[in-house]
């Protein structure tokens, strides 16, 4: 399979850089239309990716950080509700929201 | 060589590294401290506020002891090079993080026997002495979640 990267700056950390983040974001989709996203999440800007996945009909997987051991991140916690594919990295927090919240292995 | 990390979170973390440099001539070993973007300038150790990804896992490798916020990322490091390691969750009250996640993953390390925690710095030389020479060897990495994401992406280019 041929990887491609594309580097869009995170605007949680500089709010100036929004505009042209979501720039390159609507270009990056169009442009590859992609069949599944995977997402380990960056916060807010998450959400805008999510949403245009679903207009393009993307399988969208989010995978919670490994830090979160008992409850998920604010981003998580919606996207729990906007993701095809929802895992956790800890078993135990493996609860079931429209059966979505899934344990399948964690990085160690 | 004690390897100290505070990771490169925006928030300072102050009370680690006062502490760690306090005790320093007392621990008999050299002290390497990250500073992230904490103001605190430590007079008895090395330090650096951030650093390339290749110094960084050199640091890793050859580091005796961690010591470190509870963040994610270092504890991997720490913990797929078996190394002992001593945490030290940021706390919000403190104004070292926004929430308190990093108290619980702290104590499932603890219980699963993988790091020694400290939540009072002043127990921060007890819990060094404690963890030095205990390690629950190389964490094995799980590859279940890699597998999955690799099914999941196959069925799909076997669609197009």
């Amino acid at each position: 399979m041929k990887e491609k990267s594309y580097l869009i700056e995170n605007p949680e950390k500089n709010l100036k850089s929004y505009p042209r983040s979501m720039r390159k974001l609507f270009f990056m989709m169009a442009k590859e239309k992609p069949d599944v996203i995977i997402s380990t999440g960056l916060g807010w800007f998450d959400i805008f990716v999510f949403l245009l996945a679903k207009l393009s009909k993307s399988h969208t997987i989010y995978i919670e950080s490994w830090c979160r051991t008992d409850s998920c991140t604010g981003t998580g916690n919606i996207l729990k509700h906007i993701a095809d594919e929802f895992l956790v990295q800890w078993p135990e927090l493996a609860e079931d929201v429209e059966g979505k919240v899934k344990f399948r292995g964690g990085v160690i | 060589m004690i390897l100290v990390i505070v990771g490169t979170l925006g928030y300072p973390f102050d009370r680690l590294l006062r502490k760690m440099d306090e005790i320093t001539p007392e621990l008999g070993e050299e002290v390497v401290m990250q500073l992230g973007i904490s103001e605190y300038e430590p007079k008895n150790t090395k330090s650096f506020h951030f650093e390339s990804e290749e110094t960084l896992n050199d640091l890793y490798d050859r580091c005796s002891l961690l010591v470190c916020h509870a963040g994610a990322g270092t504890i991997l490091n720490g913990l797929i090079r078996g190394k002992s390691i001593v945490l030290v969750p940021r706390r919000a009250e403190e104004k070292e993080v926004t929430n308190d996640h990093q108290l619980l993953l702290v104590d499932k390390m603890e219980k699963q026997g993988k790091a020694i925690g400290v939540t009072d710095v002043n127990g921060l030389k007890e819990a060094i002495f404690k963890a030095r020479g205990f390690s629950s060897g190389p964490a094995v990495v799980d590859h279940k979640l890699v597998n999955y994401l690799s099914d999941v992406l196959l069925e799909y280019s076997k669609k197009c």
